[in-house]
């Protein structure tokens, strides 16, 4: 499990991140979004032990992950950017990972190579930017970890391995329980994949919400209201954004119950129907409104 | 032991290192080229009947002895630690390294003890190479006992291994490691230069004699951090009038190295663990050592400056060597806070 406490964190004399508290069940995929610079790279080399945190706590199963080796190697993480010694051989790679990671099995990482296909004696400057995350996946997972913790996995991928990739991370939740936390911006994948959502900007959580509720929560209706809008209607406490195009107007909710689309039928409008949100749509409204849980 | 020195990392700094060693034994072996040189150009005078045993009887030891390679020494030890912090210190594989099971006092003790062990067989190499040369040409020895080589080896090594701690401090301490390769060997002499150099601003200022007692003092100062004059062989004249370097005080000196080596072992430690991922690659680890290295930088341009300029070009004018030594310090200043910016995050 994963528990963040508190947590901030300053690089240089910029507050990156401020007050962040969220868990991560055992088996669980949390999803982080947010705009370029909200704080989700810092937040994940928090979680990863890579920075010590100024305040506040980040603890896998009770124990502080920074510079404690016993924690380190149960996490996988998959950085947003090629990090190992480019002078490497796959290889020499490889033999580096047994000798760090005592769960480390060669044979997990020749299978996954079945479907990733990287020559054994490449170095690793001479790989492609997608190449090089497939080796970083590979790695990550090959070490059986217990937590995953991905930034960014599927940038630089073609459609066809971040398929694999998606398929291959529900596997290692359903099969060994593993606990992940993944950044993306691509919100399709997460909305595939995720059972939380935590929206990060600028340096704070600005809700997390399991998917379901999501789904359940924030929905999109289209609606007409012959007789003119219903007063302060973008400011009542169930809506996030109301945007008007011609007569019609969408509203995006925040808290979609019954109270709410009887108070919009006391308007009489005529049409009020619901349409498709994706989870990019509802990250953007979020995004934009400061949407709080 | 596992838990001191884990196995991968140190197959990552045998990996980074490698080539430091390469580096030290071919250097190294320049001495023994020097020797087979100098015992070719014996034994031609030989065959010509022109060799006169009594002046050439401490050939080897004078050799042996004579060249000092502290230089030699203060760079490629940098350039060891350099090695052993390139990928330490590039953004993306520090996170790698930041995310690695091993705790910061584990990759800094296999750093150390990998550069440590480089160091010794690079001297072990060298001391076998002239052993087997002294006993296949024992004969044209003459004079000069073996001791002279485990002599030189064993002094020479503690001074690399004191010199590999200083330069691994000043690698823990900054943020970027081709800066730290080149600030550490300067930084190894800057304390000689600044009190040699006060003293004769001082003295040509204030118009002071040699042996004033301010003057005395800091010469008696600029004495106490030459620790390089540790390496340095005396010279006696033996009964037959001929000159001999040998190394006096052996204990003392040893003793001495061993003692900075533990003191910047210590320190490197110190500094290693409290160094931040974040902060790699600018110029410096800790923003409490950025006026240390903008007025220190200043206060040795200044003096540079004013000791180049002021005394050499300037007949030993005080106005025209106080000039140098103000514009170089504010000019100094100056740089050192640009370059300090520059490489902030």
């Amino acid at each position: 499990m994963i528990e963040i406490s508190k947590l901030h964190k300053r690089l240089g004399n910029k507050d990156v991140l401020t007050d962040i508290n969220f868990t991560v069940e055992p088996g669980r995929i949390f999803g982080l979004v947010g705009e370029n610079g909200a704080g989700k790279t810092t937040l994940i080399k928090c979680v990863t032990g890579v920075y010590r945190p100024e305040q506040g706590a980040v603890l896998i199963d009770g124990k502080n992950v920074y510079d404690n080796p016993a924690v380190k190697e149960r996490i996988g993480y998959v950085a947003d950017q090629n990090r190992y010694f480019p002078s490497y051989r796959i290889k020499e790679l490889l033999s580096f990972y047994a000798l760090a990671y005592p769960r480390f099995s060669s044979e997990r990482f020749w299978e996954l190579n079945k479907i990733f296909k990287l020559p054994a004696t490449a170095r690793v400057k001479e790989l492609s930017k997608g190449m090089q995350m497939r080796l970083t996946l590979m790695l990550s997972l090959s070490i059986r970890p217990d937590i995953l913790v991905l930034d960014e996995p599927t940038s630089g991928l073609d459609p066809l391995a971040k398929r694999e990739v998606i398929n291959l991370l529900l596997q290692e939740v359903e099969s060994r329980d593993v606990t992940v936390l993944i950044s993306s911006h691509h919100l399709g994948d997460l909305e595939r994949i995720c059972d939380t959502i935590g929206i990060m900007s600028q340096g704070q959580m600005k809700s997390i919400h399991s998917l379901e509720e999501m789904k359940l929560q924030i929905r999109k209706l289209q609606a007409v209201f012959p007789q003119g809008t219903p007063a302060d209607l973008a400011s009542w406490p169930e809506v996030l954004a109301v945007e008007k195009m011609g007569r019609v107007h969408y509203i995006i909710t925040k808290q979609y119950c019954a109270d709410l689309l009887a108070k919009l039928n006391q308007a009489q409008p005529l049409v009020l129907e619901e349409v498709p949100l994706s989870l990019e749509d509802m990250f953007i409204y979020a995004a934009k409104e400061g949407y709080r849980q | 032991m596992k838990q001191l020195f884990p196995k991968a990392v140190f197959y990552k700094e045998w990996k980074s290192a490698r080539w430091g060693l390469a580096l030290f034994i071919l250097l190294f072996v320049s001495k023994l080229f020097d020797a087979i040189q100098r015992l070719n150009n014996l034994k031609e005078l030989a065959q010509c009947g022109e060799l006169v045993v009594a002046n050439s009887a401490y050939w080897f030891q004078q050799l042996i002895y004579g060249n000092s390679i502290f230089l030699l020494i203060f760079v490629l030890t940098s350039v060891l630690a350099y090695l052993l912090f390139y990928q330490d210190r590039q953004e993306a594989t520090a996170s790698l390294i930041g995310s690695l099971p091993f705790t910061k006092e584990q990759a800094f003790n296999v750093k150390w003890i990998t550069g440590a062990g480089i160091i010794v067989m690079a001297f072990l190499v060298n001391g076998l190479l002239l052993t087997g040369f002294y006993f296949a040409n024992r004969a044209w020895m003459f004079s000069t006992a073996y001791q002279v080589i485990p002599t030189w080896t064993a002094l020479h090594l503690v001074f690399a291994l004191a010199a590999f701690s200083f330069m691994l401090f000043v690698q823990c301490a900054m943020g970027h490691s081709l800066a730290a390769a080149a600030v550490g060997p300067i930084a190894g002499l800057v304390p000689l230069f600044f009190f040699a150099g006060l003293n004769d601003i001082v003295r040509y200022q204030f118009n002071l004699s040699y042996d004033n007692v301010v003057s005395n003092f800091l010469d008696r100062l600029t004495g106490a951090v030459n620790w390089l004059d540790l390496i340095s062989a005396s010279y006696v004249q033996n009964t037959s009038g001929i000159v001999c370097p040998v190394y006096d005080n052996m204990p003392v000196r040893i003793v001495v190295f061993l003692a900075i080596t533990v003191i910047f072992l210590w320190l490197g430690r110190i500094a290693y663990q409290q160094n931040a991922v974040e902060k790699s690659g600018e110029l410096l680890m800790f923003p409490f050592l950025e006026p240390v290295l903008i007025y220190g930088f200043a206060l040795c341009l200044g003096l540079l400056l004013a000791l180049m300029f002021g005394l050499g070009y300037g007949e030993n004018s005080v106005l025209v060597m106080d000039a140098f030594l103000v514009g170089g310090f504010v000019g100094g200043w100056f740089l050192a806070k640009r370059v300090v910016a520059y490489y902030q995050h």
